[in-house]
């Protein structure tokens, strides 16, 4: 049996990450157990060091996760959302619906704020929740409205997965940022349509609410709102396509301007900024040490053949370009059910990059747009293992801090119309790649 | 990947304390976003201002070298987030902020979690932490023997900068020792406190 030792790697890291052990110790550990079994030389894992150096340590676009993580948590508690989700309550909260659109809307608007999908998924949930129930919203329309745009937040750019996603298929994030722009738009544009559908053919799901609607300039209110997420959004987007920043740059800027945004808002203090520093110091550790171990694993499957197990066993299948892509994110949509996009993107995408660039789908796709037109149904696929029962992260999350009313069953119910929607969105994104490239190539030409 | 992750109670005892100091300085550490922060502003705003060299002075200082240049400001930002990352680890593990794939776990008793830890301190983390220390103790002082350097006016002794290897894996190394040395005493004592 050639490939007896990485089959063996493959059953030892999922015993490993199943029994609930940090994933990124269990990675490094089964590497370097595996080096020694395998009877590498001594000297191979010292490789390993080097790459720990140069993959991650020195590599200046990683502190980009640092920095939005740092972004990121200072808009949660700058009390940006809150305003914002209070002036779009007002402008569309009395129409049918319109509480729900306006939840979508805000989770599509605060999408910068959203590196980190637990804490947005808490807050939409603790801000929203309450205010739907009472308005007497189907609690099913109301969490799956809250889970679904509270996830689009690690598609929608600046987003931390773009960032690890492009590192690791060696494609440029400022491409991968624009590309992201169009998907995440059509997959808010579907949510929004569904809730609208839902509103009108069953208006009792979706109730007028009973509170009136607020005098005065609702209009000036949503606007003055609405500048401060899209002047970061333009801060962020707009130096990373006009190439006056890298994109640690633009999240270094990001991330200040957040700052500038609590103080103006009068949130910014030292507590403030101490839970902030907290957060982004745990938070990055723990992504980033999974690519530490991932590295070492990554490292040691290779030198014992195991990308060419995976390479092997796709290929023998025989496919067409389409049926091997579909292979691919049907492997990668099945391990969402369990594992988390941290690990994924780690150790599945390094394996599947080689793969896609080999493919021929007669398009006329340079390898490049190939494997951002890739990445992006990646990203979307990954998104949506959030979202899928029983194990999608968001929606643990929601029943953690949703009233104990809404049972575990309640939110799986509300979930499944959502993730036909992703599914909707992932097909048109395969069959029409030009959603995904048009953007880059209008802006940084080909 | 719970953000909210409870900090789980350590104790009295000089292992605990170690733990502890192990916390502290993972939570030292994160404070280094601030001065990367102040970097990346200086930095972008002189390459707009296209300004390259900004001071240079006679004798050859500690890591800068004769001049601070842009190039200066870059590397340091990268060093920072470096040392930064491999400080933040242990103390990750001590805080218990480290993914985990829960939905098995999260059915298992206190008893099994805490026995599944202790094993997994010893068999995933020991063998990979060892063997980082050692080389990665190799790494930084064959560095420091090449007097390894930036080659485009950043910045100089990189060493300093490898060094956070050898030295973030034994911070883990040490967490983990610590950690299964009181999972073993909880379980030998037969705990049943609540544990995740």
């Amino acid at each position: 049996m050639e490939y007896a030792l990485p089959l063996t790697m493959v059953v030892c890291l999922l015993l490993g990450i199943f029994s609930g052990y940090p994933v990124a110790l269990v990675l490094g550990g089964i590497g370097v157990l595996f080096a020694f079994i395998g009877e590498l030389p001594f000297a191979f894992l010292k490789i390993g060091v080097s790459r720990i150096y140069a993959g991650v340590i020195e590599n200046w676009l990683l502190l980009a996760v640092p920095l939005f993580v740092f972004m990121g948590s200072m808009l949660d508690k700058s009390g940006l959302a809150q305003n914002l989700l209070y002036s779009l309550e007002r402008a569309l909260g009395h129409k049918r619906g319109g509480l729900a659109i306006s939840v979508a809307l805000l989770g599509i608007i605060m999408a910068a704020s959203t590196g980190i999908v637990g804490a947005s998924v808490v807050m939409l949930s603790v801000l929203a929740l309450p205010i739907m129930l009472r308005e007497n919203y189907k609690p099913e329309l109301a969490v799956g409205t809250i889970a679904a745009s509270g996830t689009l937040g690690i598609l929608i750019p600046p987003s931390i997965m773009l960032v690890l996603v492009g590192d690791i298929l060696q494609i440029s994030v400022g491409e991968l940022f624009l590309g992201a722009i169009v998907p995440g738009f059509l997959l808010g544009g579907l949510y929004i349509a569904y809730i609208i559908f839902v509103a009108i053919t069953r208006p009792s799901d979706a109730p007028v609410p009973q509170s009136k609607p607020a005098e005065g300039s609702v209009m000036l209110a949503l606007i003055r709102d609405l500048m401060a997420p899209l002047l970061l959004i333009l801060t962020v987007l707009g130096s990373i396509a006009t190439g006056t920043a890298t994109p640690t740059e633009a999240a270094g800027l990001g991330a200040i301007c957040a700052m500038l945004l609590a103080a103006f808002n009068r949130k910014l203090t030292f507590s403030t900024l101490s839970s902030c520093v907290r957060e982004t110091g745990s938070t990055s550790a723990m992504i980033l040490t999974v690519l530490v171990g991932a590295t070492i694993f990554g490292m040691v499957f290779k030198g014992l053949k195991g990308d060419q197990m995976i390479k092997d066993a796709i290929f023998a299948l025989d496919l067409s370009a389409y049926g091997t892509l579909g292979v691919l994110l049907l492997m990668i949509f099945i391990l969402g059910f369990f594992l988390e996009w941290v690990e994924i993107s780690f150790i599945v995408l390094p394996l599947f990059a080689p793969i896609v660039a080999a493919l021929d789908f007669g398009l006329g796709l340079t390898t490049q747009q190939q494997l951002l037109w890739f990445a992006m149904l990646v990203a979307v696929n990954l998104q949506t293992s959030f979202l899928t029962p029983p194990f999608g992260y968001s929606l643990f999350y929601i029943k953690g801090v949703a009233p104990p009313e809404i049972t575990i069953r309640m939110i799986y119910r509300g979930i499944i119309p959502f993730v036909g929607l992703q599914l909707t969105g992932l097909a048109l994104l395969i069959l029409m790649p030009q959603l995904v490239l048009w953007m880059p190539g209008a802006v940084f030409g080909n | 990947m719970d953000t909210q992750a409870r900090e789980p109670e350590l104790g009295t005892g000089p292992v605990q304390a170690m733990l502890r100091g192990i916390a502290w300085i993972g939570r030292a550490a994160a404070w280094l976003i601030v001065p990367i922060l102040a970097l990346v502003l200086v930095g972008v705003t002189l390459s707009a201002m296209k300004v390259g060299t900004i001071l240079e002075w006679e004798r050859d200082v500690f890591l800068f070298g004769s001049k601070l240049t842009l190039a200066s400001l870059g590397d340091l930002q990268w060093h920072l987030f470096g040392i930064m990352l491999m400080l933040t680890m242990a103390g990750a593990l001590v805080t218990n902020n480290h993914v985990r794939v829960d939905f098995i776990r999260q059915h298992m008793s206190d008893r099994l979690k805490r026995i599944v830890d202790l094993a997994g301190h010893i068999v995933f983390l020991l063998p990979l932490a060892v063997v980082v220390v050692w080389h990665g103790y190799d790494f930084t002082t064959r560095s420091f023997a090449m007097g390894e350097g930036s080659n485009y006016d950043g910045l100089y002794d990189r060493f300093v900068l490898k060094a956070s290897i050898p030295i973030g894996f034994s911070l883990l190394l040490f967490a983990g020792l610590g950690l299964a040395f009181v999972r073993l005493r909880e379980l030998l004592r037969g705990d049943q406190s609540e544990y995740d």
